[in-house]
Parts: structure tokens; C-alpha cells; sequence
């Protein structure tokens, strides 16, 4: 496995939505997570996140309020929006349908060509 | 276009909550840094400040992440627009000259404007300032000839008032002046005599006490007097009494009952107000005083519908009494329009047209702006291309551009507020020391008025800036960057051309005009007063409450015994009585014999002012007879008369003896206009005097009007005006004393008005002295925008060619050929603007009725004003050509 890859374009807004999907998180707790989800395989910059967290809010993905943290400080929480649920869907049938197009197009052998 | 709204409600929503969002994303990312801080610390042992260090490090520049933030966010619009407002300002501040011209063009411009939105506005609202004011009507009797309203309907108003349903609590007033006598003062006071419906109507409770009600209406009832608050904190010392006091008024006692609130000034401007007492069986037709009639539409029902009702009462009352009232109708109005006469649909749609069109006055100046502001733009196309090829946008560059202009738009429009706000301040208090302001009209500067010099500053950036910029930035950006090293792409084809041209030829078109009027004006605020006004002080003398209708025998009493006393007082060494102070007497029309050859226009009508003066009025004026004789006793009911020197002027064939006019006959056209005289009263001139007051009485007259002078004694004319005259100036305390002795002589006298005459003088030419100011100011920045936008365009024009001049002169070519080929080319732009303004300069000033050899004079001083301008625009950038050096000329070429 190659460790810290570089994040596909377009894709960290992709990992945002699924990282709040599973629950209402800080900025910060969305960044763990998604290190958790992907097995710390990419490398996310950590400030970009939060131009993508507000543009994602901006477009109504995703709501936020402040609440209080683990450790009892203010932070503010992300949660998914209906919407925002209903364009993690597409975009996850997308990313399959593509990274299975890519997988077929990376497997292919000689024989199947000449077949 | 779903995504340019998502983008501008989020840059409203980041406008309103700019720095609470600011402030929660720095809290947001501090959160985070502080946890990722903990984290390294808690798993790989660091101490606190390394732990941070690494944290920064990790999240990788907490500034460029809030820049991106802000952006996502719609704040990095604010910042742009505060970059660029900063930007405004300095090239304000860089572009001094353009600043100041423009900076006081927009601001006369706007100031114009924004008085008359203010004023035409508030004259056009049909509104009254009470709970549904907009519903108060007034009625009119009135044929369809203009001046053709019945005001005596006091009869025809009571059958009326119970006749009409659309309307409710029709109700009446008229004006009266009377005498109010307190323990302390007695003065003349106006009156509103009102019928107790016109507190319904206006729907405002007393402030103490009570408003008048249906039953003091009633013969016989107890008199009593409502009074407003100004006059009860200025007459009676806000007395906490005052309901229940009595005073005398008009000489009946008479009980004060209520307080009106303050503001409360209904039906016009008034402070006093006594029951209207309307007596159905006892006013007969076509008697009486004149009314005014009020009254306010029924719930439910429109306006239209109330005139139906209205024209339905008209027309039988027309049916009934055919001869009579045949043609009058009843009309129903707005009560704002009605009293300030606008109740002809043609007026309302007249004025409400030239409320708007003065705002095009700044659209002119806006135009004439974008000129200047294009010359500036183009000489800033290098950098425009620049920041193109950086990756601007065309929009951000116009934004830019617009805000640049608006800082200069707003400068303008500032001063504009601030001159229109003196303007309508003055505009008040000018119309209050000669008559009153209706109560509602507000001549302060309204929240609407202010957000129309907005829009008007705004709309006048976009054409300044955004109109220039698009022209601008329409140049191919590689064209453009060539204006960085100085290369100019020759871009000004027969539109520029086109603009010198119109630019000249308005400007020697109208501003000849404008000098014209301004000089007009000028001459008539600040022409010298009447020498003998300073030594003499008038006092305008009522005897009893009705100006018609007064004892002859009665006045004659009053005015010999009041002149008397003055007389004797020390100091006075003259007392003379007129029918009007001399300068402001009314006007009538005249006609000659038409067999009279002396005269000028024998036979056609002609427009003089008339008054009646004692035998000794010349004398306390100082006035000399210039021709013929003064008045003597036998003059009296004879038909002689004086005239000034300026009806000789006037009217009589030039001639080179001094007595021309003498003997001189003629008639008035409409001779019941004088009281008390034949209807086929002929007059005779016996004497020619001076003109006094010398200065005119309104511009546009070179001097006096024409005045024809007829002798009288007391008791001929009233009111009457006395005239005192003082060896050396007035009296400070003339004003007091000239009160006291009238109150000795006949409590009842109403001393209508008391002044030194230079004080009269100076209060009645007031009003031209402001307007002078105004006009002069207006044609001073008009002068100045012209003269600077025609500097700003030749100059340009030729600064186009400063390479080219530099290139021939490097390879030969005179000097003198090519600064004349250069001015050659000036030369025709500016002949061909003067040829085009110069037609339009003649047909303006000839319809003004300008003097011909004055208006030549205009013309040629304007055009001699713009040449001068225009070579000095152009000879700068020529001899500039001329010196740069050939080699530099041949080295940034191609």
C-alpha cells in the first residue's frame, strides 16, 4: 500500500460528506476521521479542509452548529443535510462506476483484446 | 444563474455578518491547532510549545486558509470593494484638478436636483399629515375659466353639508386677521374661522382643554378661541391656565377653551382658530365672505366618486339657478393640490415632469464627466491591460472603475446635500417673511430626497465610470500593453472628434445665456438701495378687522390723528401716506389715447404699477420732479398724475426735451381695479420724477418699473402705508413706538407690519440675492466643466501625437510646420464647435430677448474663452514632442 497518496482533485468534498455521515463532527474530528476511514493512507493538507467544510456548507450539504467538544471546549459541528445525503449517494455511484471502469481498464490482458 | 444568486445572497449574508464570521472561523482553526497540539504531545511526547510548533506547521498557514475561507464565504468581495474604494480615494486625491471640477459640478447638479425633488415632491403629495391623510379633500365651485372659483357659497355650503353623502364632515374656514388684546400686548393676529368639523377631519385631540364643537357654531353662543402651542408658548408664556382665560379679540371678549398639540396647524398655517358661524336663513346668495371647503371622503368611497356625487349637486344647483350659476361646477380635490393650485391634471403632470427632468441636469454634468474621466482612463490602459494579462477579469476592472467614479459621485453628491439642505432651509425662511408655508409642507431634507441624490450619484458613477471603462476594455490586451511603455495605439477616431466638437458647441451655445441671466440676477440682488431708505421707516396701518368695506370718514380720522402724533415725535421730520410702499405697488394695465402721437404703443395694452401717495410723499423721499410740477390741492379727483422717469422711458417717443410725456393721456383697462374711481376715468400726466426706488423690482428691467403716481387724502386708500422720515437713520426702537402711538390713537388700528424701509427693502430682494447666488454658482461650474473638459480633450488629443511630432522632427521637419500642423488640426475641432455653437447661441439669446449687441458680446467672449483654452491645452503636449529626443522617439518605435 502507498503510504500519505495525494489526494485525487474533487475528491476531498467526497470524504467530507462520507466522514460527516457517520455522524455529527468538529472540523478537527472530521480530519481524524477520515485519516481512520481511508487507514491514513492519504494525506489530507489540514487547513484545506476548512475552505472545503465552508464551501460545503455554503452549498447546503452540510449544516453547522456550535456545540461543546470532548474536552469541553466551543467547537463547531458538522452534520449532513438531506441533500447533502443525496449527493453523497450520486457521488459515491460515480466514484464506483468510475473506479470500477478504471480497475476493468487496468486489468485487461492481451487475450481478452485479441478474444 | 442559480449559481450567481447563491453567490450574491452569500455575499449579503458575509456584508451583514462580515466580522462575526471573520472571528468564528479564526476560533474554528485556533480549535483545531490546539487539538492537533494536545494530540502530539499526548502520543509523541513533545513539550507544549514544539507540540504547537508542529501543529502550525501541519495545518500549513492559518492566513491562506482564512484568505480561501473568506472567498468560499463571499468576504473577499468586501475586501475587494474596500481595496477599491481605497483605491477611489487616492486617485482623488492624485487627480486634484478633476476632483475639484467635477467634485462641484456634481454637486451644484445635485443640489439642484435634490431641492427640487424635495420641493416639487412635497407640493405633489396629495397626503395631509394626519391618520389617513390622504383622504382630506376640498371642494371648489368653479367654472372652467381660469380665476373662475365662487368663493362666496357660505349659503349654498349649509344646504350642502347636509346634501352631500360621499363626503364626510364637510366643513368651511376663511382667513381673518384681527386684533387679539391680552394684558400684556395687543397685535394683529390671523384667524382661521372654522367650522367645528375641521377637528374631525384632521382627527388631532386637544393638547389641554377643548377643540370647538357644532354648538359654538350657533348664533348667540359665548365666543371662544382654540389656540395652537407656538402661540401658546410665544403669547401667553405656556401658561398652565390658559383654558378659561379671556382675551378680546377683534374687540368681542372672548374665552379661551383648548390647546391645540404641537405641529397641529390646520387649515393652512394657523395658530388661532374662532367658530365659522354659518346661518343658513340669514346668508344670502352670492354674499358674504369667501370659504374654503373641506371635508373628508366617506369610507369606501373614492374620489372619483365623490366628484359624480359632487358634479350631480353642481348640476342641479346649475338647473335651478341658470343665470347665475349655469356654468359653475362643484369640484372635488386633494386638499394639498387644491391650496397650492394644483387642480388641473395639466399642472399636477406639469410640475411632477419637471421634478424629474432637473435630475437629467445631472446626467448632463455625469456626461460631461465621463468625458474628463475617459481621458483619464485611457491614460491608464497599460496598467487595465496589465492586470488583464494577470488574470482580471473585464468585470473587476469595470467594478474598479465604477468605484473610482463613485468616490467621485459621492464627494459630489455629499456637497450637493449639504447646498440643498442650506437651499430649502432658506427656501423656508424666505417664505415665511412674506406670507406663510402651508403646515404640510416640510422643507427639510426627507429620507427619499437623500436616497435620490444616492441613486443619482450611483447612476451617475456607472455613467462616469462603468460607460469609459467598457470602451476602454474593449482594446485587445496586447494592444493595451503596449500604453506601458508610453506606444499609444491611436484609438481616438471621429468619436472623440465628435466630442471636442459638442463639447465646444454646447458650451458657447448656452453659456452665453447663462452669463446673461447670472449677470441679471447678480444686478438685481446686489444693485444699491434707495439712498433716502436708510433715513426713512413704513408702517402698514389696517383700521378694523376687514380690509373691504371700512368708513372712509372712519380711516381719514385714524390716519390724520396716527400722522399727527408721529409727527410731534422728536426726531420725525416728515410723515406721508401711499396706497403701497413705493417699488412694490400693485400693477395695472393701461391704455393711450390712440390719437396721442408721443407715445410709443398707442392704443395696445401696457403693464404699470399704480399708487396713491399723499401731496407731500416726494418730499419725504427725496424724490425731484424732474419735468412739469408736483402735486398741489387742486390736483385732487382731477385726474392728474406723476409718472417716474422709467414710464417716460417706456413709453414715450425718445426726444431731446426734458418734458417729453407731459400732458400725456390715457385710460386703464380695467379702471373698477382702482377703488374708488369712473369707470371712464381719464388721467393726465403733470409731472416727471425720478424713479425711486432706483433698483428694479424683479430682473430682467434695467431700473424702476413704469409707475404712475395719483394724488389722494386720508381716508382714500386702506390699508394705507405711512412713511416717516428721520433726519438721520431710523430709530432702533421705531418698530415699539410706532405700535404704542397707533395703540393710543385706536386700539382696534392693526399695525400689519412695521420695518425700517432698507430692512423692507433688503427682506423683499432677498429672495433675488439667493437666487443670484444659486445662478452664478450653477454658470460658474458649468464654465468651469466646460472649460475643463475641453482642456482635458485637446490636450489629449494632441498628447496622442507627441510621438508622431517627435518622429518628424527627427527626421527634419520644422518646428513651426509641425506646431501648425498640429494647432491646425486643434484649430478645426474648435471652429467647427464655435460655428455649431454660435447658431445655437443666437437662436437661444434671440428668443430670450437678449439686447443684440450684449448677446454678440457673449458669444464672442465665450469662444474667445474656449480658443484660449484649447491652445493652452494643446501646446503643452506639442512642445513636449518637440523636445523629446529623435533617438528615444525612433527607439521605443514599433
Amino acid at each position: 500500500m502507498v503510504n500519505d497518496a495525494a489526494l485525487l482533485p474533487g475528491t476531498l468534498d467526497l470524504l467530507i460528506l462520507k466522514a460527516v455521515s457517520l455522524g455529527k463532527l468538529h472540523g478537527y474530528a472530521v480530519l481524524l476521521r477520515i485519516q481512520q476511514i481511508t487507514g491514513g493512507a492519504l494525506l489530507v493538507q489540514q487547513g484545506a479542509l476548512y475552505p472545503a467544510l465552508y464551501r460545503l456548507e455554503q452549498q447546503g450539504l452540510i449544516a453547522a452548529e456550535w456545540g461543546t467538544s470532548e474536552n469541553n471546549r466551543r467547537a463547531k459541528f458538522y452534520r449532513l443535510t438531506p441533500s447533502g445525503r443525496a449527493r453523497l449517494g450520486e457521488e459515491t455511484a460515480s466514484w464506483n462506476r468510475l473506479a470500477e471502469a478504471i480497475a476493468m481498464a487496468l486489468g485487461a490482458t492481451r487475450h481478452e483484446i485479441s478474444g | 444563474m442559480r449559481r450567481a444568486w447563491q453567490r450574491l445572497r452569500a455575499g449579503w449574508r458575509a456584508l451583514l455578518r462580515a466580522q462575526d464570521l471573520d472571528r468564528t472561523m479564526h476560533e474554528e482553526m485556533r480549535f483545531h491547532i490546539d487539538m492537533e497540539a494536545d494530540r502530539l504531545a499526548r502520543e509523541r511526547g513533545l513539550d507544549a510549545a514544539e507540540a504547537r510548533r508542529q501543529a502550525f506547521v501541519a495545518f500549513g498557514g492559518l492566513e491562506k486558509y482564512k484568505a480561501q475561507g473568506r472567498d468560499t464565504m463571499g468576504l473577499q468581495w468586501i475586501e475587494m470593494v474596500s481595496l477599491d474604494a481605497r483605491l477611489g480615494l487616492r486617485m482623488l486625491v492624485k487627480y486634484r484638478g478633476l476632483t475639484v471640477v467635477g467634485g462641484c459640478a456634481m454637486a451644484v447638479a445635485v443640489a439642484i436636483a435634490a431641492t427640487a425633488f424635495q420641493a416639487f415632491g412635497e407640493a405633489l403629495d396629495p397626503a395631509l399629515p394626519f391618520d389617513e391623510g390622504d383622504r382630506v379633500v376640498a371642494l371648489r365651485y368653479a367654472t372652467h375659466t381660469p380665476g373662475g372659483s365662487e368663493r362666496r357659497v357660505l349659503r349654498e355650503f349649509a344646504e350642502w353639508r347636509d346634501a352631500i353623502t360621499s363626503i364626510e364632515s364637510l366643513g368651511a374656514f376663511r382667513p381673518a386677521q384681527h386684533n387679539l388684546v391680552t394684558t400684556t400686548s395687543t397685535e394683529p393676529v390671523n384667524v382661521a374661522e372654522i367650522t367645528a368639523s375641521g377637528f374631525a377631519v384632521a382627527r388631532t385631540p386637544p393638547l389641554m382643554g377643548r377643540h370647538l364643537i357644532p354648538d359654538d357654531e350657533h348664533a348667540g353662543a359665548p365666543s371662544v378661541l382654540v389656540i395652537g402651542y407656538r402661540a401658546w408658548q410665544s403669547r401667553f408664556g405656556a401658561d398652565p391656565d390658559i383654558v378659561g382665560r379671556a382675551v378680546t379679540l377683534g374687540g368681542t371678549p372672548t374665552t379661551v377653551v383648548g390647546v391645540m398639540p404641537d405641529g397641529f396647524r390646520f387649515p393652512i398655517d394657523d395658530q388661532y382658530w374662532v367658530p365659522l358661524r354659518v346661518r343658513p336663513q340669514q346668508d344670502t346668495r352670492r354674499q358674504g365672505p369667501g370659504i374654503f371647503m373641506f371635508g373628508r371622503l366617506a369610507p369606501g368611497v373614492t374620489l372619483e366618486q365623490a366628484q359624480a356625487e359632487a358634479t350631480a349637486i353642481g348640476q342641479r344647483v346649475a338647473a335651478a339657478f341658470p343665470g347665475t350659476r349655469g356654468r359653475f361646477r362643484l369640484m372635488v380635490h386633494p386638499y394639498t393640490h387644491e391650496h397650492l393650485g394644483i387642480n388641473e391634471p395639466v399642472r399636477f403632470w406639469m410640475l411632477r415632469i419637471t421634478q424629474h427632468f432637473v435630475a437629467v441636469l445631472a446626467f448632463v454634468v455625469a456626461v460631461n464627466l465621463a468625458i474628463l474621466t475617459y481621458a483619464r482612463t485611457v491614460t491608464r490602459l497599460g496598467e487595465i491591460a496589465l492586470r488583464t494579462a494577470l488574470g482580471a477579469s473585464r468585470g473587476r476592472i469595470l467594478v474598479q472603475l465604477f468605484i473610482e467614479a463613485l468616490a467621485l459621485a459621492a464627494v459630489g453628491a455629499g456637497g450637493g446635500l449639504v447646498l440643498a439642505h442650506g437651499a430649502l432651509t432658506r427656501m423656508g425662511a424666505l417664505a415665511l417673511t412674506d406670507g406663510t408655508v402651508p403646515f404640510w409642507i416640510d422643507l427639510r431634507l426627507s429620507t427619499a430626497t437623500v436616497l435620490f441624490a444616492i441613486v443619482l450619484a450611483v447612476l451617475a458613477a456607472v455613467v462616469m465610470g462603468v460607460l469609459p471603462g467598457l470602451r476602454a476594455t474593449s482594446g485587445r490586451v496586447l494592444t493595451n500593453l503596449r500604453e506601458l511603455d508610453g506606444r499609444t495605439g491611436g484609438r481616438l477616431g471621429p468619436l472623440w472628434t465628435t466630442l471636442v466638437v459638442a463639447q465646444v458647441a454646447v458650451a458657447v451655445a448656452l453659456l452665453p445665456m447663462a452669463v446673461a441671466m447670472t449677470s441679471r440676477v447678480v444686478q438685481m440682488g446686489l444693485a444699491p438701495s434707495e439712498p433716502a431708505a436708510g433715513q426713512l421707516g413704513i408702517g402698514v396701518v389696517a383700521v378694523g378687522d376687514d380690509a373691504a368695506g371700512v368708513d372712509a370718514a372712519r380711516v381719514s380720522r385714524r390716519q390724520i390723528d396716527l400722522a399727527a402724533r408721529l409727527e410731534s415725535e422728536p426726531g420725525v421730520s416728515a410723515v406721508a401716506f401711499s396706497s403701497g410702499v413705493p417699488g412694490f405697488s400693485p400693477g395695472l394695465l393701461l391704455r393711450f389715447d390712440s390719437a396721442t402721437p408721443a407715445v410709443k404703443h398707442p392704443g395696445i395694452d401696457m403693464a404699470v404699477d399704480a399708487l396713491d401717495v399723499s401731496l407731500t410723499l416726494f418730499d419725504a423721499y427725496d424724490a425731484r420732479i424732474l419735468a412739469g410740477r408736483g402735486f398741489s390741492l387742486a390736483d385732487l379727483g382731477s385726474g392728474a398724475v406723476i409718472v417716474n422717469r422709467a414710464f417716460v422711458r417706456a413709453f414715450v417717443e425718445p426726444s431731446t426735451t426734458p418734458d417729453a410725456g407731459l400732458g400725456v393721456r390715457f385710460r386703464y383697462v380695467s379702471p373698477y381695479e382702482r377703488p374708488g374711481s369712473r369707470p371712464d376715468a381719464s388721467y393726465q400726466i403733470v409731472g416727471i420724477v425720478r424713479d425711486f426706488p432706483s433698483f428694479p423690482r424683479e430682473p430682467g428691467s434695467d431700473g424702476s418699473s413704469p409707475t404712475v403716481y395719483h394724488p389722494a387724502m386720508p381716508g382714500d386708500v386702506h390699508p394705507f402705508v405711512l412713511s416717516v422720515r428721520f433726519p438721520g437713520s431710523v430709530p432702533a426702537d421705531f418698530a415699539g413706538r410706532f405700535r404704542t402711538l397707533a395703540a393710543s390713537v385706536d386700539p382696534a388700528l392693526q399695525v400689519r407690519r412695521v420695518a425700517s424701509l432698507s430692512d423692507y427693502y433688503d427682506q423683499r430682494r432677498s429672495f433675488w440675492r439667493y437666487l443670484a447666488w444659486g445662478v452664478g454658482l450653477s454658470t460658474i461650474s458649468v464654465l468651469l466643466l466646460s472649460a475643463a473638459g475641453m482642456y482635458a480633450m485637446m490636450s489629449f488629443t494632441v498628447a496622442q501625437r507627441t510621438r508622431e511630432i517627435a518622429i518628424r522632427a527627427a527626421l527634419g521637419a520644422a518646428p513651426h510646420r509641425l506646431l501648425l500642423s498640429v494647432f491646425g488640426r486643434a484649430a478645426r475641432q474648435l471652429a467647427l464647435g464655435l460655428a455649431a455653437g454660435s447658431l445655437l447661441a443666437a437662436a437661444i439669446v434671440w428668443s430670450a430677448d437678449v439686447e443684440p449687441g450684449r448677446a454678440v458680446a457673449l458669444v464672442l467672449t465665450v469662444s474667445a474663452v474656449m480658443i484660449a483654452v484649447g491652445l493652452l491645452a494643446a501646446s503643452g503636449p506639442a512642445r513636449r514632442g518637440l523636445h523629446i529626443q529623435p533617438g528615444d522617439a525612433l527607439r521605443t518605435d514599433g
